[in-house]
Order: structure tokens, then C-alpha cells, then sequence
């Protein structure tokens, strides 16, 4: 599948729920379904996504908050992934987007191109809830099974190395920022 | 129960006093008196253990945005690992961290791989502009930490408040347990 697709499959969830993207196609196709005040998307520091996601699920913890991160950008916090395990929020539905690749600087296959298993790595670290999926309708419903859980749960979806043609919207950081905070303060 | 240290007593206080409620912290010795003090005097701080110093400033990134007040504590060396985060996370973003940095490398140091950093951290914070206070006695950490809080949240900027070794362990002698290197 492309990552659109799954994206579009929840998107309905999506648009009740906090959301913190990575940078790069994941943010710009999230964008190009539909911007939302609380839809925060992280334009550099690869690697926290899923830490910010833990702030604002420990500062928040009677909203959801759904995290879409890349297997790239995971590679580099592998581990954060225990200290998520450790405060295990309940609150927070981790989505790594596995397209084996470093798409947006030219495609160099990660390590899980050759082999890595970040779900099984996720479960090691004590994140209670993993799977990995590959296809839509098992997304969809992995996705629907930890909303529906209330427990920390990692999701490693497999999709193809394939994105926007742009990956610059006009939002700008700042304005994204303010508007996100007030959001979600609210 | 060791009485804490006055200089470990004021950071806290001064945390606190700056309206944080939550410690993001990866530790080092003298650190250890600080969590020590909010572990058994502030009960209403919140402690999270990152794993490495980036991660933390990711942390507390996400708890600003959800409308906390954060600090981050870590070693000087750890500096070297935030920097990815404090230069495309927090100053794009505007997003405001008080950091107690435990200094290493400088007066009273016995490990050598601790000094090149340790020595850089204050041109490395102005290279980036984040502002800086040396807390240079226990007397006045509590108004140091207190004021670079206020200013870090006031002014939506990080702001770094180095703890010397000359006083978080000059005058330990458990600090100074180290032998001379003499080859």
C-alpha cells in the first residue's frame, strides 16, 4: 500500500485525536487530505516524534494522541522507544510508516531493508502492544484495535517507498506551533 | 536519609519557583542530589529518565506544547547530544526549556575526555544563542535557576544554567576520591 491510503482510511480518527507527524512526505500528505489546528507536524529533528508524542500524551492524558512516524526517523531513537515502554501512556498510538527507505534524500535502503524488525523491536523495549501490517484493511483495523485498547501500542506499517511530488507546504513552523499549543490547551 | 547538599536544595527550590512541575533528566553524580531533593521534597514534580540528552529536549518539547512548564537536567557532555534538538526543535519552534547542565571539564575535573567539552559549552550556547547563568554558589542557585526559568518561559527561549564543580563537589570530599594521573 501507499502511504496515502492508510492515511486516508483514518483520517476520520485523525481529525478528533492529537497528531504529531515526521517531517517530509508524511507531513505533506497528511496536509494535502486536510490541515487541522491540532495536527503538529515536525519539520526537522528526525527521531522525535515519538518523544514529543510522550510529552504531550504525559501533559495531556485524557486526549488520544497518535503519533505517525517513519522507520528512518525511528532508526535514530531506537531508545526512546524503552523510555516510551516505561511510562507506557495509555493515550498514545505509535505509527511507524515502513517504506524500508530514506525516501526524501534519495531512497537508500534503512535496516529494515535488510531485515529489521522494528515491531519486534518495540516489543523488546516493553512497548505492550505491536504488530506489524502490510496491508490496508489490516491497518485499518490495527489502527481502530489500539484506539480502541487504551494502551501503548506501536503499529509498523509496511507501504511502498513512494511520496509527494513537494514535500514544502506553506505552513509555517511558527504558525503551525501557536496554533497547535492553543489547540490543544483548549 | 544523608542531608542533601544547600547548592541541590536551591536548584530545586528555583526549578520550582519558576512554575516546573516537570524534570526530564538523564543523570550524572552531582545530578543525582538534585532528583534525590525533588524525589523526597516536591512531590509534585514529575521525573521522566530519558536515555540520552536529545531525546529529553524532544520530551519536554511535546509536554511545552502541552502546556507544561519543562526542565531538562543533564551533563555538560550531554550538551554535544542536544544540540540537533535545541537548534531544529526548540529555537524554530519557540519552544522554551529551562536546562541545569552539571558541568564537567572545569575546575576540579580528573577525566581528561570530559574537558574539550566542558571547556566549550558557553561559546557552543552563545554560537547558537542560547543564553546562559553560572550558578557559582548554593546560596544563590535558588534565585539563578529561578530567574532563567522566568526568562526561558517569559520569553519563549531555553535558557542553560551551568552548575560549576566547584560547587556541586568542591567541597565533597567524595568528589575529590580521584587519584592523580601520574604516567
Amino acid at each position: 500500500m501507499k502511504r496515502l491510503d492508510p492515511l486516508n482510511a483514518i483520517y476520520s480518527r485523525l481529525e478528533e485525536r492529537i497528531v504529531v507527524t515526521i517531517m517530509g512526505a508524511c507531513a505533506a500528505e497528511l496536509q494535502s487530505i486536510g490541515h487541522r489546528p491540532h495536527f503538529f507536524y515536525l519539520q526537522h529533528a528526525m527521531g522525535l516524534a515519538s518523544s514529543m508524542g510522550l510529552g504531550i500524551a504525559l501533559s495531556k492524558p485524557d486526549r488520544q494522541v497518535v503519533v505517525l512516524d517513519g522507520d528512518g526517523s525511528i532508526l535514530m531513537n531506537l531508545g526512546g522507544l524503552t523510555t516510551l515502554a516505561r511510562y507506557r501512556p495509555r493515550n498514545l498510538v505509535h505509527v511507524v510508516f515502513d517504506n524500508q527507505s530514506l525516501l526524501s534524500v534519495g531512497g537508500f535502503p534503512t535496516a529494515t531493508a535488510t531485515g529489521t524488525d522494528l515491531a519486534g523491536i518495540a516489543a523488546a523495549a516493553g512497548v505492550p502492544r505491536t504488530e506489524t501490517v502490510s496491508m490496508l484493511d489490516a491497518f485499518t483495523r490495527a489502527f481502530d484495535e489500539a484506539l480502541g485498547a487504551g494502551d501503548l501500542t506501536t503499529i509498523v506499517a509496511k507501504v511502498e517507498a513512494v511520496g509527494p511530488a513537494a514535500f514544502v507546504t506553506d505552513l509555517s513552523l511558527l504558525e503551525n506551533r501557536f496554533q497547535f499549543a492553543r489547540a490543544i490547551r483548549s | 536519609m544523608t542531608t542533601a547538599p544547600a547548592w541541590a536544595i536551591g536548584v530545586c527550590n528555583g526549578v520550582h519557583a519558576a512554575g516546573s512541575r516537570d524534570v526530564v533528566y538523564v543523570p550524572d553524580n552531582p545530578l543525582s542530589h538534585v532528583l534525590r531533593v525533588f524525589e523526597q521534597q516536591f512531590r509534585d514534580v514529575r521525573l521522566i529518565l530519558a536515555t540520552r540528552e536529545e531525546e529529553a529536549l524532544g520530551i519536554a518539547a511535546g509536554l511545552y506544547l502541552g502546556g507544561r512548564l519543562p526542565t531538562v537536567m543533564l551533563q555538560s557532555s550531554g550538551l554535544g547530544n542536544s544540540l540537533n534538538a535545541l537548534t531544529s526543535l526548540l529555537m524554530p519552534y519557540q519552544i522554551p526549556v529551562l536546562m541545569v547542565v552539571s558541568m564537567r571539564g572545569d575546575a576540579g575535573e580528573w577525566n581528561a575526555a570530559q574537558v574539550p567539552m566542558g571547556r566549550a559549552v558557553r561559546g557552543i550556547c552563545e554560537a547558537i544563542g542560547v543564553p546562559h547563568a553560572t550558578v557559582e554558589a548554593a546560596e544563590t542557585a535558588s534565585d539563578t535557576v529561578r530567574l532563567a526559568g522566568k526568562t526561558a518561559f517569559g520569553t519563549r527561549t531555553s535558557y542553560a544554567c551551568l552548575l560549576p564543580r566547584r560547587v556541586t563537589t568542591g567541597s565533597d570530599p567524595q568528589g575529590d576520591r580521584r587519584r592523580s594521573v601520574t604516567l
